[in-house]
């Protein structure tokens, strides 16, 4: 035919050839005939070859993954998130779900059995039903890890197949769940700091299809994972030995405002966070609300004392108990006699506090807490953060129960943030889960309070620790300051005289503070029957073992034959 | 019949066209072995996510302590204490603050001394 063809072109193009033995019937006769039947022929094979080549066209424009089990479902890729030395805190690792195609499936017994070698939990009797089905696919396992993949490749079984996921892994489980927080399925962050990478434009870059796994630098916080791991042991066994029905702690530098540990119990596993959304799992420390009591006398202390109305040396008369209005205020650990200034702090007299307080005018007062940041909402990186809550007008007697801690509730990383600006010289900075070197600290700094105050301050919080109600709170050679708080809840509009809320507000090295550490234990019981459940006794010993534990890892230099009077001449 | 010009001009044709072939052919099989090697390093990379994962895992705070509770019989492992940390420039310090120590324990020790002689006491 072709040959027929190569023939009429030969004869058309060149008729006149002096070679004659090539010209065909068709040239010779001149006819029309031949002529149409060759333009009918090349018409039917044009016509042909345009279907096959349409098909084509159409076939290209398929899409393939019609052969092949359920839609890929595309997982964000996330960064990893690392801690302040490099740990990984959270990783995004490829995990491979296993379906089969029950119609490919040559012989189900087989498969199974094949299967079994590497999958030995692998439901016999349910997998073969699900085999035998008519079902186009069937999950037969999810998560799996690549070394099980490649062994079910390697096994050669006809009709299954596997898609990849991403999958959000946290090597260390339960340790920082509430600083890192939650992804949901599609590895999008919905608490923590997982949520607040996503406002920074991971989840936009994600949009435009750039946040490439490759592409994503990872992510450092300010957390020491091992400072984290030691202060969430010490709550958890803080919280059997006390059987407390919530705890919590932050470890704070105290020279940058960075969180270097903080754990709220109970928490949740963020690798399989079935309970993560209960409500007694949200994040108490910077999430949660508490009034908390006597660790509110150290910043009464700093107002009267920044006012410059009261010194050290003043001393206020607690023999009798305060009456304002129809309320009576009383001491706790009543000494009945007019104390020292050091005195109302170390024996943590509530009278003594509202004495001192009201040397100062109740605006000012109130204008002081506003401005250590113990008022308002703090700005941080964490979404889970709560308002503070208080009087909207304060009146005597609101002042003078918030200068002990009652009245005002604050959230305790807040608490933990302003005792930084007490001890370090009187800077207040916002509290960040990002690393922040000292000269950049230095932006985000506002000065709240007279360096000297401070001085007074880390000396109080010291005597507190040698001679007060601090004392289970020392540790030899790194001296600490701290205070004892110990509220009571209110149950039903009132305060509860047996449910209490306790905390310790500590610093270390008290001389150069370098860490703030709070603990606080919401409703701790005693140890044994007849014994006290008040802070000094279950918080203080908490921030012990913690201080002991985590100051060599934080590098701070255990010092010996040191006296505190040094600290008591700087204040004078 | 066919003229050379024909003959060379129809050889150089199919030469073209193997070559093209043969061209086409080899870079498809580079492009196999780029796809494959890009399956390859792609699974190195995902193992290697993995591994890091699992040595997170193993080297957990927690797990260590568990651990060392658990081998404590053999391990003999105890928390370090304050006095057992120093730096280089405090040296003579620390020195100095160990001799105390030890004189203390040893004012200890001969406080409790028995009769009994060890190769370590000298008479």
């Amino acid at each position: 035919m072709i040959n027929h063809y190569f023939k009429w072109l030969k004869g058309r193009s060149a008729p006149a050839a002096s070679d004659g033995t090539i010209v065909v019937d068709g040239a010779r006769t001149g006819s029309g005939r031949a002529r149409n039947r060759l333009v009918m022929t090349m018409a039917v094979f044009l016509a042909m070859y345009g279907v096959i080549a349409g098909r084509l066209v159409y076939l290209g424009f398929q899409d393939i993954a019609e052969n092949g089990g359920p839609a890929y479902r595309n997982t964000a890729s996330r960064p990893d998130i690392i801690d302040r030395n490099g740990e990984l805190l959270a990783t995004d690792i490829k995990t491979f779900s296993l379906f089969a195609e029950p119609r490919r499936i040559v012989d189900a017994d087989e498969a199974i059995e094949k299967l079994l070698t590497v999958l030995p939990d692998l439901d016999y009797e349910q997998t073969y039903h699900r085999l035998r089905t008519d079902a186009g696919f069937v999950w037969l396992r999810r998560q799996l890890s690549p070394r099980q993949q490649t062994a079910i490749m390697g096994l050669g079984v006809p009709g299954i197949g596997f898609r990849s996921e991403n999958r959000r892994f946290y090597p260390g489980g339960a340790t920082a769940s509430h600083v890192l927080g939650l992804v949901d399925i599609d590895n999008k962050g919905i608490a923590g700091i997982e949520k607040y990478i996503d406002s920074q434009g991971l989840a936009d870059l994600r949009a435009i299809g750039l946040a490439e796994r490759e592409a994503l630098k990872p992510f450092q916080l300010s957390i020491d994972i091992r400072v984290q791991h030691i202060l969430r042991d010490e709550l958890v066994r803080a919280t059997n030995r006390f059987r407390t029905i919530a705890s919590g702690g932050v470890v704070l530098d105290a020279r940058t405002g960075e969180v270097v540990a903080m754990v709220s119990l109970p928490d949740y596993d963020p690798n399989n966070p079935v309970d993560a959304h209960k409500i007694d799992r949200l994040n108490r420390m910077s999430g949660g609300v508490f009034e908390m009591g006597s660790t509110f006398k150290g910043f009464t202390m700093a107002m009267a004392l920044d006012s410059g109305e009261v010194s050290l040396n003043d001393s206020f008369d607690a023999r009798r108990p305060l009456t304002v209005g129809k309320h009576t205020i009383r001491d706790f650990h009543g000494k009945g006699r007019v104390l020292s200034v050091p005195e109302i702090f170390i024996f943590s007299s509530n009278i003594g506090t509202a004495r001192m307080a009201e040397t100062v005018p109740i605006e000012q007062h109130k204008a002081f807490f506003r401005r250590i940041g113990l008022l308002d909402r703090m700005s941080t990186e964490l979404p889970e953060v709560a308002t503070p809550t208080g009087p909207a007008e304060w009146k005597r007697i609101n002042r003078i129960t918030i200068s002990f801690g009652h009245g005002v509730a604050t959230t305790p990383l807040q608490t933990a943030v302003s005792t930084a600006a007490l001890v370090n010289g009187g800077v207040l900075f916002d509290p960040t889960f990002l690393p922040r070197s000292q000269s950049d600290a230095v932006d985000h700094a506002t000065a709240v309070l007279d360096p000297k105050t401070s001085a007074a301050m880390r000396y109080l919080f010291r005597l507190n620790v040698e001679k007060g109600s601090g004392r289970r709170a020392e540790v030899p050679g790194y001296f600490v300051g701290g205070k004892t708080g110990t509220a009571e809840k209110v149950v039903n509009g009132r305060y509860s005289t047996d449910k209490r809320f306790n905390a310790f507000l500590s610093v270390f090295p008290a001389d150069d503070p370098q860490y703030v550490v709070l603990v606080i234990l919401d409703e701790p019981k005693p140890e044994q029957p007849g014994m006290g459940a008040t802070s000094g006794l279950n918080a203080a010993p908490t921030v012990s073992n913690i201080v002991r534990r985590s100051a060599p890892l934080l590098g701070v230099m255990p010092e010996f034959g040191h006296e505190s009077a040094a600290l008591l001449v700087s204040t004078q | 019949m066919f003229r050379t010009t024909d003959v060379i001009l129809i050889g150089v044709m199919v030469a073209a066209a193997g070559l093209t072939f043969k061209v086409k052919y080899d870079a498809e099989l580079k492009l196999e072995e780029i796809r494959r090697l890009q399956a390859e390093i792609q699974t190195e990379a995902d193992t290697i996510d993995v591994l890091r994962a699992d040595l997170s895992v193993l080297t957990q705070a927690g797990r260590l302590q568990k651990l060392v509770d658990a081998y404590n019989g053999e391990l003999q492992l105890e928390p370090v204490e304050p006095d057992q940390v120093s730096s280089m420039n405090r040296i003579a310090e620390t020195l100095r603050a160990v001799g105390e120590i030890a004189a203390a324990r040893t004012q200890e020790a001969e406080a409790v001394t028995d009769g009994v002689q060890t190769g370590a006491v000298s008479e």
